[in-house]
Parts: structure tokens; sequence; C-alpha cells
């Protein structure tokens, strides 16, 4: 009768004055330390430049994406992107008593997310446009108490209904009011489209198909693969149990 | 007939060395701190993938797909159940597509260089799932501005009021009262605007009325509600992909030259078999069970 050890001898041996065990437990650790290394470098330093989109869930706070005439996309705060004043969009909101939600979109499932066209620098809080549109605002407050004007939105559309241009007529000279777009750009984007555009990709993707087609059976390789590595592991671990006490 | 060790006798650890207090000796105390904090670091891993999940194809780290050999490409997807997403899809010679276009078969022509975008220092296409081409926010605002200012100058008219009789009424001061109607040209048909293919009809003459172009304002959100009621209808992007796809099929199926031989359709499901067969017995005569 021979006599085996539990598991192989894990509990019951030692190298280097460690037991088996031990050392398997090392072996996870390092492998758990480099998962952790490698999903920090190759994911989450990756996405450096959306790192608010995790702030804005944790703090409950909506992004915009604003963009300029050339389509720059800046990821900021709704704070910033559509906020005159150093306060929250809530509470410029609700200072306002406006209560309007219409995100564009929402990222995942409950991050608000915009999309601003603003090439004036309207958002860049040290701009001089930012800061005429601040001391108007400022002065349109006082005066108006009941009709609180806080958020950019607003004051864009208060700017086009005309309602700051007799009081605030010499610093409204110094903003843009509008934006021309051309109308080459507008028909760039929906002109008809030529067959022979798309021929090429059409052709490409006839050789695609036939490719596929072609190898079709040989997609279950990979299912060879799997079973055949999975049955040299339970024979490798068969005979690491199974073997002869040392 | 073999008898297991149950009980691990002869264990290395030395009872001096480790202390037996609370429950567990030490190193159970240190093996269950270590797996705590990997399981709470777990948690957040999987909890930061889920958040920033819909982002993660910024980059555009391209996989082995199908349409591997065209240029991977950062795509900002917005789509109308107002889901934004980050994706990577192929460019290819005009054309965006998904790695797999037999399945995911949405596809999107590149009219417009305006079309491209720069996010994060890296170049950006932006597409909806409403529309076949490849977006350009500012393009599509301006046309959302067009019909409230064409509309406000050109469509409507004011003629004079007449009563049940066909007379025209005569106001206190002498003159015809009038009255605001929608023009109509010679046909009937109204000048007025409402959707985008009336926009497309009177494209030339909208650019003799602004010849400079069209204004929009300096600030202004992107307002998807908006933008859907002035897109081209019937150009919707899956319905376009799936036309590229028949027409392809269809190119393939005429295709009579380079039929595959038995060795492309099997060739390397025979060469797996084989190799899996010689590493089990590899390892049978490496370490035999004995």
């Amino acid at each position: 009768m021979a006599t085996l050890p539990f598991l192989g001898g894990i509990f019951n041996y030692t190298a280097y004055g460690i037991p088996y065990f031990m050392w398997i437990i090392i072996a996870l650790m390092l492998m758990g330390i480099m998962m952790v290394f490698m999903w920090y470098f190759f994911y989450w330093v990756k996405l450096t430049p959306y790192h608010g989109i995790l702030w804005a869930k944790l703090k409950k706070f909506g992004v915009s994406f604003v963009f300029d005439d050339n389509m720059h996309f800046d990821l900021i705060t709704d704070r910033s992107s559509k906020v005159i004043f150093a306060e929250t969009f809530k509470q410029a909101q609700e200072a306002e008593n406006d209560n309007t939600k219409t995100p564009t979109a929402t990222i995942g499932s409950s991050i608000h997310c915009d999309f601003i066209f603003d090439p004036d620098k309207w958002t860049f809080p040290n701009s001089y446009q930012h800061k005429i549109i601040e001391d108007i605002a400022e002065r349109w407050n006082e005066v108006h108490p009941g009709d609180q004007l806080r958020t950019l939105v607003k004051f864009a559309r208060y700017l086009h209904e005309g309602k700051l241009d007799e009081h605030y007529a010499d610093d409204l000279k110094k903003l843009k009011r509008e934006y021309i777009v051309s109308w080459a750009r507008i028909r760039m984007m929906y002109k008809d489209r030529e067959e022979s555009g798309t021929f090429g990709f059409v052709m490409t993707l006839a050789n695609i198909i036939k490719d596929i087609e072609a190898s079709s059976y040989n997609q279950y390789a990979i299912l060879i693969l799997i079973l055949f590595g999975g049955i040299d592991i339970l024979y490798f671990v068969a005979w690491f149990i199974m073997r002869k006490p040392v | 007939m073999v008898d297991y060790v149950v009980v691990p006798a002869g264990m290395a650890f030395d009872p001096n060395t480790w202390d037996y207090t609370l429950l567990l000796p030490i190193w159970g105390w240190i093996i269950i701190f270590l797996l705590g904090v990997g399981f709470v670091v777990l948690v957040a891993m999987v909890y930061v993938w889920i958040i920033m999940r819909p982002v993660s194809g910024y980059g555009a780290v391209g996989d082995s797909t199908a349409l591997s050999k065209g240029s991977p490409t950062q795509v900002f997807s917005i789509w109308k159940n107002r889901s934004f997403v980050i994706e990577c899809v192929w460019y290819y010679g005009n054309m965006l597509a998904y790695g797999n276009p037999l399945t995911k078969m949405q596809m999107w022509f590149h009219n417009s260089e305006k079309a491209t975008g720069v996010s994060a220092e890296k170049p950006v296409m932006i597409t909806r799932d409403g529309f076949d081409g490849t977006v350009d926010f500012i393009a599509e605002m301006a046309v959302c501005e067009i019909p409230p200012l064409f509309n406000s100058q050109w469509g409507f008219e004011l003629v004079p009021r007449t009563d049940i009789n066909g007379r025209v009424v005569i106001g206190e001061d002498g003159t015809p009262e009038l009255k605001e109607v929608e023009r109509k040209d010679d046909n009937g048909i109204q000048y007025m605007l409402s959707t985008f293919s009336d926009i497309r009809t009177r494209m030339s003459l909208l650019e003799k009325l602004y010849p400079d172009g069209v204004p929009i304002p300096i600030y202004k959100p992107y307002d998807l509600s908006e933008i859907y009621r002035y897109t081209p209808q019937n150009q919707d992007s899956l319905k376009f992909g799936a036309d590229i796809v028949e027409e392809a099929k269809e190119w393939s199926r005429d295709d009579e030259r380079n039929t595959p031989g038995l060795f492309d359709r099997f060739g390397l499901l025979i060469i797996c078999g084989i190799c899996g067969i010689a590493s089990v017995g590899m390892l049978w005569y490496i370490l035999p069970i004995r």
C-alpha cells in the first residue's frame, strides 16, 4: 500500500523553509499585484483624459464636451461649461428658478453629458469674454433680483433676444453674437453619395466574406487548442496529486 | 491501493515562531487581510471598469477582426436612446464599419473632413444611428437654424383679409385689413421649411438669400431632439450597412476565381489537432503516472 500525502503534500513539505502552500499563495499574490499593475497601466492610464467621468459619477455632477469651430473637444464639468459665477450648476439653476434637465446624452446609465458649441471661449474662466459676461450678469442681477442671470445658456438666450442691448451695449460690443457656418461646410456633410465612394469597400468586404466562408471550419481550431490545453492541465494536476512522496 | 494522508502530518510551521493567539495563527490573519485587500481592489477595479466602459474605446486600440487591415479610429457614438459611447471603429477608405460587419452591420460614409474632430489629442469621428454619414455638429446645428430664420422672413406674407363673400375687409383707417398666411409659389407649394428635404430642395435659393452662410448662436448646446427633427430621412446607418453587406455578398458569390482548397478550409483545424495530441503525448512521456 502506497501512502500519498494530501494534495501532493502542499501542507507537508517545504522549499527553502517555506511550505508549499505558502509558495502558492505568494505566487497568487504576485499574480494579483501584476494584474493590478497591468490594469493600471493598460486601462486606467490610457483613459486619463476621461477620468473626470469617474469623479462625475462619484460626486454626482454632469459633464460637458465643449467644442470649437474645428471640433476640438474638451471634457469639463457642467459647472465650468454652463455657470457664470463660482457655484454649482444646480445652485445656479435654483437661483434662476429653472429646473430644465435636457442632457444631450448620458454616459453609462446616469452621467449627464452635454455637447456645447463655444468658439468664443465663454467657458474659459480666465477669458476676457467670461469676465465681461460675469460683469454684465452681476449688474443685471442687482437690478433684477427676481430674474437672476447665472447660467450661460440663459445669458446666450437673453443676448439673442436682445434683452441686454439696452443697458449693456458697450460691453456687448466686445462679445461675438453669432458664428457664421459656410454653405460649403453644410453641403459637404449632406452631399449625395457616389457609388464610386463605396465601391472599393464593397470589393474589400467581398474578399473578406470569401475568406470567412473559406475558413469557416478553422474557427473551431481555438476550441481544439482549449480542449487539449485542459487535458494537459488535468493530467498535470493528476500527476502532482498522485506522485510518490519524495 | 492508495492511502491518502488527509491530516497534514509534519507540517512545516514552527509553533514557536508563529503566534496562535486570536483563534488563528498570525499567518492566517495575514492571508485573510491580503485576501480582503485583494477583494476590495478587485471590486474597485470592476466598479471603475463599469463606469468607464462607455468610453473605453478612447485611443482606438484595434483588435484582430475581419476588418483589421483598416485604420482603427475612435468614434463618438450618440444613439437615439441618448447613450453616448466612445468606440473603436475601422476606417476603411471613406467608410466606417465595425470590426465584423457581418454581425454588426452599421456603417457610415465619411463625406466631410470637417466631420473629424480632436479629443484628447486624438482624431475622433462622430456617428449617430439615425444617419448614415459621419456627423459635423456645426453643420447640423446650422441646418437647425435655417428653418426658423427662413420662415420668419420668407415663410409668411400679408394678404388682405376677406369676408365670407370674398370681399376685402376695410379697416377703420380706410386701408384693407391684412392677415398673415403661409407664402406659396405658383404651384401652390408652401415656402415654409419644415423638414430636411425642404431645405435640400431649396438649398440653391437659400444660398442666394444668405450668401455669407448660416448664423448660429455663439454659445449653444447641441440639442439632440432638434437635430433629429432635421435629419435626412431614409438614410439610416443600419440600412446603409446592410445594403453594403448584401452588395458585397453578391460580388462574393459571383466571383468564381480562387475557390478555396481543402487546406484552406480545414488546415488550421488539422494543425491544432495534431499539436494538441502531441502535447498530451509528450506530457504522458515526461510525467508518467505510476
